[in-house]
């Protein structure tokens, strides 16, 4: 018996090891080969639509890896088996980072890229060392039709509309909103929303590098807060109520709206469509408008993106690698069959966008834009801060706290932060 | 043979009472070619030494200078709520420890064999891949978390309120078995089979020296918890759940300043150290005031078992192996199917999950990591030896081995956040190339006290050579009762560094990406990634949990200074 059993265990233990075929595993485990190392914060769906992108450049010769949300402390990394290409989700690391980037080709910046990353991406002596990649529309409602359909609902224009809208759905007992509010970008996304498509003054005024951290008290901030209260302050108007809703994170909540069908809207980017596609749902399933605004008036809407850049030291391998993400046609794969992707180059043909992505696209084409607010403010906009601060408010929410007092408290927070930053 | 223990040595990591050891003729080579012996352990242990100086230095550079960062650490509102819940994982650890001592009664009462391999196999899975299986497990959407659809109702088990029951359950699956069979070992030699009666009273067994094993071991594990906090609690619990070491992070992450960070870390080290100090204490109380001398083995009778024993042994293997279940029920549907329902639902099973992993460089990982612990292991093994063999048989003064066993202890309960930082600065500074080498000569670093430590205590503790000469350094392995010593120390090591998250992660740069890094990038959206979690968790679990169920007797033997049986 004894024997047996360690028979089996040691075949197992074998068929681990040797099972997986290839010495090429082995020589790059070993650090050995000129190997470009790829390394993106994507996940799932996403990270293998990127991984179909780099099949069509060829299966060798490279090494996906997917870093999550640190993939900025990859870039920190001064050694040379660091990461050759990076996909990069803020802008805010390209300026951190830039002594340990290499310049891009110089044909490769157009000058359409100018309208959205000029101010985030400025040139540098005429140089520029980061490449927009993929653009995300941040101001969009996804909702489910069937609901609207069976209530007879039709997607509302203004702020007011909005809340009669939400009342008449929770009434028929599917609560109105899903929130991934464990991913606190998504909740803070939430809030530059409102914040934008209200008061886009205040909204200029705090990505100003000199602003008063007061600011963050202002009335505007209140106003914005005090809105947010009235979407997420009653506990059946949220997929699973606040509790839940603050676990769940973005991909949960999409599918909360059109896998589970507990919810029937969800605040998210246009790349939610991955998520949607990737699970099944038909297209016809599936609207969308534009977050609304209290006037219902064409206020700007926010805009953010991935960029790629190079690290030094640079191989011809990882240019040619770059120069391959660079086309026109690369993003192609990812747009037919994952969806949710927006192409930064104005040249990508856009017969391959679904419906849907392709009045997103056009939509930021058309629209004045602003790009995302808490990519701009760095840690004041990151987990510590104004997403920590939204995640917090929803919590006082839920523990049916004011929503006065947890907006003091969150606006505090925010001017605490921002102190503590300067 | 009886040996008065000297309060000093106590320290040790002290296995069978010491028995034998320095013969009676002293070294043979009275020169000082045998100190040659220790300078590889030496020159790897001075390696551990600077960063750590460096780190204090760091500490104590504070606005008012010794106290500043200190002062500012400690008015620091959430770095209080981080060590409050250190403390609280202290009292994690105690109940692991005190209900693996009562299943350990429990399981030599009903002469279990088989629930033990089960019980020992989460013992190989890293923090990562068990705090992912009890996320899954207790994923609130009623659709895929399976307590929720057991239960039927939709408990937020992962919010505020139960987060700390599942990373308590997630900590406790690890480590009981550990426990377990080190008590049982710890049975064995003090010959305290099973309850006994003496002088008409009812006394329960005691383990003997081997709690100060488990006590400190688990203590230590607690107190260092990091990947299973960061991978289990949703990102809106974090701060619920914070932990020192964690804290200590997310201070390096926010700002450059590195003196807060370094009054943490030192902080931290300060409090593992008072923990050991107290838990070898307790720990001692455990031992038998007479001890039996030669070991009595417990006579197996031959008798069959009651019925309730197979019940209980068969619901304890059950409870055990349901989490793998879960593992591999989620990781055998594709990602989809995994994503969106349960892994008991017949639909979109397969072997998608493995082909989405293998797309994003899980196999280059898995011989990364097979390159990188073995050479890890190596290192340690090479040079723990001939530093337990100096020390054990080096004839060296009292006060140098005295001192040597205490900074070894000193140095094995160091976190690693006391080194890591100045490590890596220096790493970067030197423009070292980043290597499968180098980080595993980082690990044998961190590793090497330990390891030392525990062939000491072997070489100590197995059964003298009765013809009082002293054993050669290539009889190590030939001689049996050394091997299993040596056993142990390289398993312990291979299955750290295997399973090691924290040190690669936060030395990223230095080498390929290990398979718990893929594990922890795909684990960026939870949920719906659990089927590519899954089959990434269980391609990192298979090359330990196989060495630690072939080689476990002999580790548990390895570990307390005894000869398997």
């Amino acid at each position: 018996m004894g024997v047996r059993r360690r028979t089996v265990l040691r075949a197992a233990a074998l068929s681990g090891v040797l099972g997986v075929p290839g010495c090429a595993g082995l020589q790059r485990a070993a650090g050995f080969g000129d190997v470009v190392r790829i390394a993106v914060s994507w996940s799932t769906a996403e990270l293998a639509a990127f991984g179909r992108i780099l099949a069509t450049f060829g299966t060798e010769g490279y090494e996906l890896m997917p870093l999550g949300d640190n993939i900025d402390a990859a870039l920190g990394a001064r050694t040379t088996n660091r990461p050759n290409l990076l996909a990069l989700p803020q802008p805010g690391h390209v300026a951190a980072n830039r002594a340990d980037l290499a310049e891009l080709p110089a044909d490769l910046w157009q000058p359409e890229y100018d309208r959205i990353w000029s101010q985030q991406l400025p040139a540098d002596e005429g140089k520029h060392y980061a490449l927009p990649f993929k653009l995300a529309h941040g101001s969009v409602v996804w909702y489910r039709r069937k609901v609207f359909e069976a209530l007879g609902l039709s997607p509302p224009r203004t702020w007011e509309e909005w809340l009669e809208l939400n009342s008449a759905i929770s009434a028929s007992g599917v609560a109105p909103l899903a929130l991934g509010g464990a991913d606190g970008w998504m909740l803070a996304g939430f809030f530059e929303n409102v914040l934008l498509r209200n008061f886009h003054r205040t909204y200029d005024a705090l990505v100003e590098p000199a602003h008063d951290p007061g600011l963050w008290e202002s009335d505007d901030v209140r106003a914005t807060f005090a809105m947010l209260a009235q979407m997420w302050g009653r506990p059946e108007f949220l997929a699973g109520g606040p509790e839940r809703a603050l676990i769940h994170q973005f991909p949960d909540a999409v599918l909360e709206v059109f896998r589970f069908h507990r919810a029937a809207m969800v605040v998210a980017p246009d790349f939610a469509e991955s998520v949607i596609r990737w699970f099944g749902v038909p297209e016809d399933e599936v609207g969308t408008f534009t977050f609304p605004s209290r006037s219902g008036g064409k206020a700007p809407v926010v805009v953010k993106g991935d960029l790629l850049v190079l690290t030094r030291p640079v191989s011809d391998q990882a240019i040619d690698i770059l120069r391959h993400l660079a086309s026109a046609a690369a993003p192609v794969p990812w747009i037919r069959h994952i969806g949710g992707f927006i192409a930064a180059n104005p040249r990508t043909p856009r017969e391959h966008y679904s419906p849907t992505l392709s009045r997103l696209a056009d939509e930021l084409r058309d629209r004045e834009i602003r790009f995302d607010l808490s990519d701009q403010l760095g840690v004041v906009g990151g987990r510590e801060g104004l997403q920590l601060a939204v995640q917090d408010f929803l919590q006082a929410l839920g523990a049916e706290v004011s929503p006065k007092r947890a907006a003091d408290t969150a606006m505090r927070h925010m001017v605490a932060i921002e102190k503590r930053a300067r | 043979m009886e040996i008065t223990t000297k309060p000093g040595l106590r320290l040790e990591v002290a296995g069978r009472e010491v028995r034998g050891g320095r013969g009676p003729e002293g070294p043979r080579d009275p020169g000082h070619g045998r100190l040659l012996y220790g300078l590889p352990a030496a020159v790897l242990i001075v390696g551990l030494l600077i960063p750590m100086a460096l780190t204090t230095f760091a500490a104590l550079d504070g606005d008012i200078p010794i106290a500043g960062n200190f002062i500012d650490v400690l008015s620091d509102l959430d770095a209080l709520s981080a060590a409050w819940h250190s403390v609280l994982w202290v009292g994690i650890a105690l109940v692991v420890v005190a209900a693996g001592y009562v299943i350990a009664v429990l399981s030599q009462v009903m002469r279990w064999r088989a629930p033990l391999y089960f019980m020992v196999l989460p013992f190989g899975v890293s923090a990562l891949v068990s705090g992912a299986v009890f996320r899954m497990i207790f994923d609130p959407v009623p659709e895929r978390g399976t307590v929720n659809a057991l239960s039927g109702g939709s408990t937020v088990w992962l919010g505020p309120e139960f987060i700390w029951l599942v990373l308590a359950l997630a900590f406790a699956w690890t480590w009981l078995g550990f426990v377990v069979v080190l008590f049982r070992k710890g049975f064995q030699e003090t010959g305290h089979s099973g309850f006994l009666t003496e002088g008409g009273r009812f006394v329960l067994p005691k383990p003997g020296p081997v709690a100060a094993i488990v006590v400190l071991t688990v203590l230590v594990a607690a107190i260092r918890v990091f990947d299973l906090v960061l991978i289990t609690a949703p990102g809106s619990v974090q701060d619920d759940v914070d932990v020192v070491g964690l804290h200590w992070w997310r201070m390096t992450l926010r700002s450059s300043d590195t003196g807060r960070p370094a009054a943490l870390a030192v902080l931290l080290y300060v409090f593992v150290a008072v923990v050991t100090v107290f838990g070898l204490r307790s720990a001692r109380r455990l031992e038998p005031a007479v001890r039996r001398s030669p070991p009595a083995v417990a006579p197996r009778q031959r008798t069959r078992r009651p019925w309730p024993s197979w019940i209980i042994g068969l619901l304890t293997s059950a409870a055990w192996l349901f989490p793998i279940v879960v593992l591999l029920g989620t990781a055998l549907h594709d990602p989809v199917a995994a994503g969106s329902a349960g892994w008991w639902r017949g639909d979109g099973l397969g072997l998608g999950s493995f082909a989405a992993i293998r797309e994003a460089a899980a196999v280059t990982a898995l011989f990364g990591n097979v390159l990188l612990a073995c050479l890890a292991t190596a290192l340690v093994v090479a040079t723990a030896v001939p530093a337990a063999y100096l020390l054990t048989w080096g004839a060296l003064p009292g006060w140098l081995s005295r001192s040597a066993t205490t900074l070894l202890l000193i140095l094995a309960v160091a976190p690693v956040q006391m080194y890591l930082g100045p490590l890596r600065d220096m790493f970067s500074r030197l423009g070292w190339v980043g290597s499968p080498a180098l980080l595993a000569l980082v690990h044998a670093m961190a590793g090497l006290p330990f390891a030392i430590l525990v062939v000491r205590t072997a070489f100590l503790a197995a059964p003298p050579d009765l013809s009082g000469k002293l054993p050669a350094m290539d009889a190590m392995w030939r001689r049996g009762r050394y091997r299993p010593a040596l056993i142990a120390v390289a398993v312990m090591e291979f299955i750290l560094v295997w399973n090691d998250f924290i040190v690669g992660f936060l030395i990223a740069d230095a080498g390929p990406t290990p398979l718990t890094l893929l594990l922890w990038g795909e684990a960026r959206q939870f949920g719906t990634s659990t089927g590519t979690i899954a089959a990434n968790a269980i391609l990192s679990a298979v090359v330990p949990v196989a060495l630690l169920l072939m080689t476990w007797p002999r580790v548990v033997a390895g570990l307390t200074g005894g000869v398997a049986r």
